[in-house]
Order: structure tokens, then C-alpha cells, then sequence
């Protein structure tokens, strides 16, 4: 074989320069695919192009989605301060100068003269200090898009870059666009990584501000359930529950205004704030009056807060709430298998008006007795339009379920089935809370030893009010209350305070119309004897009167008066659909 | 059913002698014989309350705003013969120290 001819030999040494230019950048194509960080990978591809390119300077330019401008990302083989000078003070229009042109065309380009070469840019010179004499551009795509432009300026020991310098620097660009396209994914990603790490640590937090189950020794004569799920990481509703001095259990169940972070911050307010006056006022509406003024003086981005604090004498099942904007509760009744929507004069939700007076409202549970407290995501969860219909669901299903026994998995299949696997718009929140009471394990302990406990004694009445039929109504609770036991003037009393109740319902329920019906309902246990008015008229609650002002003596003023100085409790319970139940008991010696 | 309401007068005072049941709807009839009387300025009118088996608030009020009117006008208004029901709600209304109240007519009139 003869020798190669020294043109050969040269490019054979070409050939092979080339295959190791080639193969380097191909190496580092490998490199920066694996790399998700986007300065990482300009920083590393930029260092390589220009040693292997042999070239003075190359940078890389990004194209803004905002702008439509190229912006320089990274220069390589420039002082750090044209580097700066450069990356704030140039900004390239789509088909200016060199890279513009190129980005504009989607082509490389080469320029063998700069400075023979309309399209070169001359400005980015008179910054760097330094003459262009040759340089290369080639468009970043990424299936098809457009990312930017890299540029690689005056080849150091030629006097200008050649079409093989082009070609190089072209196949090296096609992996550089995928990785950078890679490494701004990566890099959104990381952002909404960061963001949702955030939102659960947020979540956590706000799980931690839920109290924990309620049981265990000394709480038998209650059961609480409660269920929260949040429509996002963190929601807007809030419960709380604790219990205080004197066997009492304070209950708050709450739906804040919007969703989300900022939500779940004011739920956090409103909870702890509640803790402090729920212990320090304790009654209802004390409580709320001050977390409301509380809460209008410090509102932030108008947002407020519907509630309804419930506060639970455990030991008599006596109840007194207040209201404030928020849904109405059902009231499952054991012993009378009905269900009733405890809706008495809510106010407005807190932190809007300041210096409202909320009202106190009371009812009074027998044993076996649930309240179930929810926020309107439930409602909303059967049909946004129409909370009438949830709320007749909502009815049936604790109806047909057994007193005392938690309705909360029941009423959550059902809405979960009802969503078909659609995530549910609002926050949801479910509190049962059942009274036992300590009669039920007496019940337990002496079986039909107390027949008057069973349910059976009771006489119920339904009546006009009519002048002749309340003189019967007035005979019957006389006779009631001798049956029970009472003496002649315990029995004069009870007699009247049934009649002034009546009297009540006539002049502020029906108007004075006397032909409406009433039905009132004695029941009588060894303990009490109570006596239920049930009527379909206006609400009225008699404790919203103020006491009796014996100068300026209205009658209507003097009856309740009088029905409270006979009686034991008096508790009240008006329902837009089923009407206004006042029931009053006396207790028995 | 209505109530029945007599007058006497003597010397001594107007006697209003209530029979029957003072609730919500004769209580009115009560009022207006109350007014009927003290339109005569009567120095004293006793109210005998002794065949009232019941009375309720609006009789209470009936009697409070009779005492007001004649009291205002230099006289005075007593009340006689209630049985123990109807004590019981002049009590319950704290209005048995407001009232002058005998056991019996006779001694309503002595007084």
C-alpha cells in the first residue's frame, strides 16, 4: 500500500479532529439530557460548545413568552461584567441582528464577515468592548417551538467558522433544545412541588387544629362525631369541641368565607379566639357577640365567618345556642321518632356587622336525643339549587335510622354515591352529637320499673282557640297536672302558665285568629311534667321578650312573665316547614 | 261564656262582683265595666273576686290598669275574696304587695 498523499493525510487528520469534536459534544448531549437544572445545563453545555468550537465567546439567548424578545440567558468567555451588561441591557426583536434573524427564520446562520453582514448587530460589540469578526446562530427548537438562540462568536485560530463548524454546532443544538426544554418542565414542576409541599404542611396544620375524639371515662353520657373534607389541601369549614366546667360541652361548627390558604388562615383565627372567650364568657351569645366585634375590627379581605355555638348541659340535656348566619341544625328526637330543623333566629355571619347583638335560643334534648350540625357543602353536595330537598334527604335519613345510633356514615355513602366520583365544589363538614344522658343506663337497670319512661303517657290535644275550647284546654292541664301529682296550687299554676302560652301563639303566631289549630302535647314522666305547643304560624320566641315593666304593664309582656315564674324550662324551636314547637316543663317533687 | 258582673254601691264603696272565668276573651267586658265606674270618681272600688275560679294575665292587666287610673284620680282600688288560683298569679306577678287585697268583702269595706 502506498503512502497516503499529504492531502490525504489531512484530511484524514480532519476527519478525525472533527469525529472528536463530534463524539465530545455528543457526550456532553448525554450529559445535559440528564440534568434537569436549567443553569446547570446552560453553564455545562455553553463551557463545552465553546472549548470544543475553539471559539472566543458563545452565549445563549432565550426567547420570553412574555415579551416575544430573546434575552441573554448565559455568555461564556466574557468578563463577568459584560456578561451582566449584557444579560440586562440587550434585548433582541424577533429578526434582530444575527440571532434574531435566526430565530425569526428558524435556520442557522453563519456569517463568515461580521462586519460585512447587513443583519449583524453592532450594538452588543460597542458593550463588549471586543470585534466580531465571525459568528454562528442556531435556533433552539423543541418540537417546533421556538426556546432561543445559541451563538458562538470568532473562532480562535481561524479567521472565520466553516459550514462543518456550522453542522457541529447544529446537531449539538437539537439535544441542547430538549434538555433545556426538559429542564424548564422540570423546573415549573419543582415550583409546583414546592407550592403543593406547602399546602400540606398548611393541611396538616389545620388537621391538628381539629380536637380530638371525645371518649373515654366520665363521657358516657354523650357521643360526638365529627367529619371535615376539604374540597382542596385546606378548607374554609371548621369545628371544634371541648368540654368546660360544670359537665358542660361547648360545640362550634363553622364555614368560613372562600376556600383556600387564605381561608384556612382566618379559620385559624376564629377557632383560637373562640377558645379563649368560649372559656372566659362561656354563654352563647356573650361568646359571639365578642368573636364577632372581635373579628369586624380586624377583617381582612371582607371575609367572615358563619357559626352556630352550641352549649351542652350534660347532665340535664338542657341546650342553649346562638346562631350567627349559619345553616340550620336537625334535631332528631328519640322518644317522639321526628326530626326537627332547629333554625331560631340566626343573625348575621361574624365580622360584618360590628356591635350586633346576637340571641341567645334554647331547646331542651331528652335522652337519645341528636343534633346534627353541618355547613353547607352538604347541602350543596345534593344539589346547589335547591336546599330544600337536601335537607328533606337529610330528614328521611335520620329518620330512618335508629335513635342514638350515629347517622354519619350513613349520610356520607349517601353523598359520596350521590357525587359519582366528582370531587365535591365546597368544603364538607358533619357533627353528630347524641345526648344519652344518665337516665338510659337507669332504664338499663331497672327494665320496666318505671312505666311513665317508656312514652306511652302522654295526651295530646288538638285544638282551635276559640274562647270554649280553651276553657277545655285549661280543664285538661288541670287534670294533667293532678295526675302527675302536683299539688292544687302547683297544679293552678302549671294550668296557667299552659293557657298564657296558648295565649301567645294566638296573638303573635296567628294574629288573633282563633280558628287556626294548636296541638299541644302533655308528656308525663316521673321526673317532669311537659307540655309541647306545637303551632304553624310565625316564630315567635318568648325569650326574646324583655321581662315585664309593671308600670307600663302590657299584657302579652306580663303572660310570659308569668309562664317563666311557673316554670321550669322553657325552650322554643321554630322550623319554616314544620312550625313552632314551645315546650315547657315543670319538674316534679 | 260570658261573665256575669254586678254592681252595688253604698256609702262606703262601688262593690264590682265578678262570676265566672277572667281569661283572654271576657276580660274586655271587665275592662269596660272598670272604666263605666271610675268615670263616676268613686273614692273606693272594691273588686270581689270570690266566684273567679281562674283569671289569667289579661285579667291581671285588666285589674293593674284599674288601679293605675283610679289611684291617679285620689281613689282606691281593693281587692277582695280571691280564692287560692287566683292569689296565686297576683303573687307569681309580684303584684300581691301592690294591691290591697282582703280575704273577704267585709273587711274590704271596713277598712
Amino acid at each position: 500500500m502506498s503512502p497516503p498523499s499529504a492531502e490525504t493525510a489531512r484530511e484524514l487528520r480532519e476527519l478525525r479532529a472533527r469525529c472528536a469534536k463530534l463524539s465530545s459534544l455528543i457526550e456532553v448531549g448525554a450529559i445535559i439530557s440528564s440534568t434537569l437544572d436549567l443553569e446547570e445545563v446552560l453553564r455545562l453545555v455553553m463551557a463545552k460548545a465553546k472549548e470544543v468550537m475553539e471559539a472566543e465567546a458563545c452565549s445563549v439567548l432565550l426567547l420570553s413568552e412574555e415579551s416575544n424578545q430573546l434575552e441573554f440567558e448565559l455568555t461564556v468567555g466574557n468578563e463577568a461584567q459584560v456578561d451582566q451588561d449584557l444579560k440586562e441591557k440587550i434585548r433582541l426583536e424577533m429578526g434582530q441582528g444575527v440571532a434574531g434573524w435566526a430565530a425569526k427564520e428558524r435556520r442557522s446562520v453563519l456569517v463568515a464577515d461580521a462586519a460585512a453582514d447587513e443583519r449583524w448587530f453592532a450594538s452588543a460589540d460597542q458593550l463588549t468592548g471586543s470585534t466580531t469578526r465571525s459568528l454562528m446562530a442556531v435556533p433552539l427548537l423543541s418540537k417546533d417551538r421556538l426556546i432561543g438562540v445559541a451563538e458562538v462568536i470568532n473562532p480562535r485560530f481561524k479567521p472565520a467558522f466553516d459550514q462543518g463548524d456550522l453542522e457541529l454546532l447544529e446537531t449539538f443544538c437539537a439535544q441542547v433544545a430538549v434538555a433545556l426544554d426538559n429542564a424548564r418542565f422540570h423546573q415549573a414542576f419543582l415550583t409546583q412541588q414546592r407550592l403543593k409541599e406547602q399546602l400540606t404542611a398548611a393541611s396538616s396544620i389545620q388537621r391538628s387544629f381539629l380536637p380530638p375524639p371525645l371518649t373515654g371515662e366520665g363521657n358516657q353520657d354523650f357521643s360526638l362525631e365529627a367529619v371535615s373534607v376539604p374540597a382542596q389541601e385546606v378548607g374554609g369549614d371548621l369545628y371544634d369541641y371541648f368540654l368546660l366546667p360544670g359537665r358542660r360541652l361547648a360545640v362550634l361548627v363553622g364555614d368560613v368565607s372562600g376556600k383556600g390558604v387564605g381561608a384556612a388562615l382566618f379559620m385559624a383565627r376564629v377557632v383560637s379566639e373562640f377558645r379563649y372567650l368560649s372559656r372566659l364568657l362561656v354563654e352563647p351569645r356573650a361568646v359571639m357577640n365578642r368573636l364577632n366585634n372581635s373579628l369586624a375590627q380586624g377583617a381582612q379581605h371582607g371575609m367572615f365567618v358563619t357559626a352556630v355555638y352550641w352549649l351542652v348541659d350534660l347532665e340535664q340535656g338542657l341546650v342553649s345556642y346562638t346562631n350567627c348566619g349559619h345553616v340550620p341544625t336537625l334535631w332528631h328526637r328519640a322518644r317522639r321518632s321526628g326530626v326537627e330543623l332547629v333554625d331560631s333566629r340566626s343573625g348575621p355571619p361574624l365580622g360584618i356587622v360590628e356591635g350586633y347583638d346576637y340571641r341567645a335560643a334554647h331547646l331542651e334534648m331528652e335522652p337519645g336525643d341528636s343534633l346534627l350540625m353541618l355547613t353547607d357543602g352538604v347541602i350543596e353536595a345534593w344539589g346547589r339549587k335547591d336546599p330544600a330537598r337536601s335537607y328533606d334527604r337529610l330528614i328521611k335519613l335520620l329518620r330512618s335510622s335508629q335513635p342514638g345510633r350515629p347517622t354519619l356514615n350513613k349520610i356520607l355513602e349517601e353523598l359520596a354515591a350521590n357525587l359519582e366520583g366528582a370531587e365535591a365544589k365546597d368544603d364538607l363538614t358533619l357533627l353528630e352529637l347524641t345526648w344519652t344522658g344518665l337516665s338510659k343506663s337507669k332504664e338499663k337497670e331497672e327494665p320496666g320499673a318505671d312505666p311513665i319512661l317508656n312514652g306511652s303517657d302522654t295526651v295530646e290535644l288538638d285544638t282551635s282557640l276559640r274562647p270554649r275550647m280553651m276553657r277545655v284546654v285549661r280543664d285538661v292541664a288541670d287534670r294533667v297536672g293532678r295526675l302527675a301529682g302536683m299539688s292544687r296550687e302547683d297544679a293552678n299554676a302549671f294550668k296557667l302558665a299552659v293557657d298564657e302560652a296558648c295565649t301567645n301563639v294566638l296573638r303573635h303566631a296567628y294574629g288573633g285568629d282563633v280558628t287556626r289549630r294548636l296541638r299541644l302535647s302533655f308528656h308525663l314522666s316521673s321526673r317532669e311534667l311537659a307540655v309541647e305547643l306545637h303551632d304553624f304560624g310565625l316564630g315567635f320566641d318568648p325569650e326574646s321578650l324583655p321581662p315585664p315593666d309593671i308600670e307600663n304593664l302590657r299584657p302579652g309582656g306580663l303572660g310570659v312573665y308569668l309562664i317563666k315564674s311557673v316554670m321550669d324550662t322553657i325552650s322554643y324551636v321554630h322550623s319554616e316547614t314544620e312550625g313552632n314547637t314551645l315546650k315547657l316543663t315543670k319538674r316534679l317533687a | 261564656m260570658s261573665l256575669d258582673i254586678q254592681i252595688e254601691k253604698s256609702d262606703l264603696a262601688t262593690v264590682i262582683s265578678v262570676r265566672g272565668e277572667v281569661d283572654l276573651y271576657s276580660s274586655p267586658a271587665l275592662r269596660q265595666e272598670l272604666k263605666r265606674q271610675l268615670k263616676k270618681k268613686p273614692e273606693v272600688v272594691v273588686v270581689e273576686l270570690s266566684r273567679v275560679e281562674y283569671m289569667d294575665s289579661s285579667g291581671v292587666a285588666t285589674l293593674v290598669e284599674g288601679l293605675k287610673n283610679l289611684t291617679k284620680a285620689g281613689g282606691r282600688l281593693k281587692l277582695a275574696g280571691l280564692n287560692q288560683a287566683v292569689a296565686q298569679i297576683f303573687k307569681f306577678a309580684h303584684l300581691d304587695k301592690v294591691f290591697d287585697i282582703y280575704d273577704h268583702l267585709e273587711e274590704a269595706l271596713q277598712e
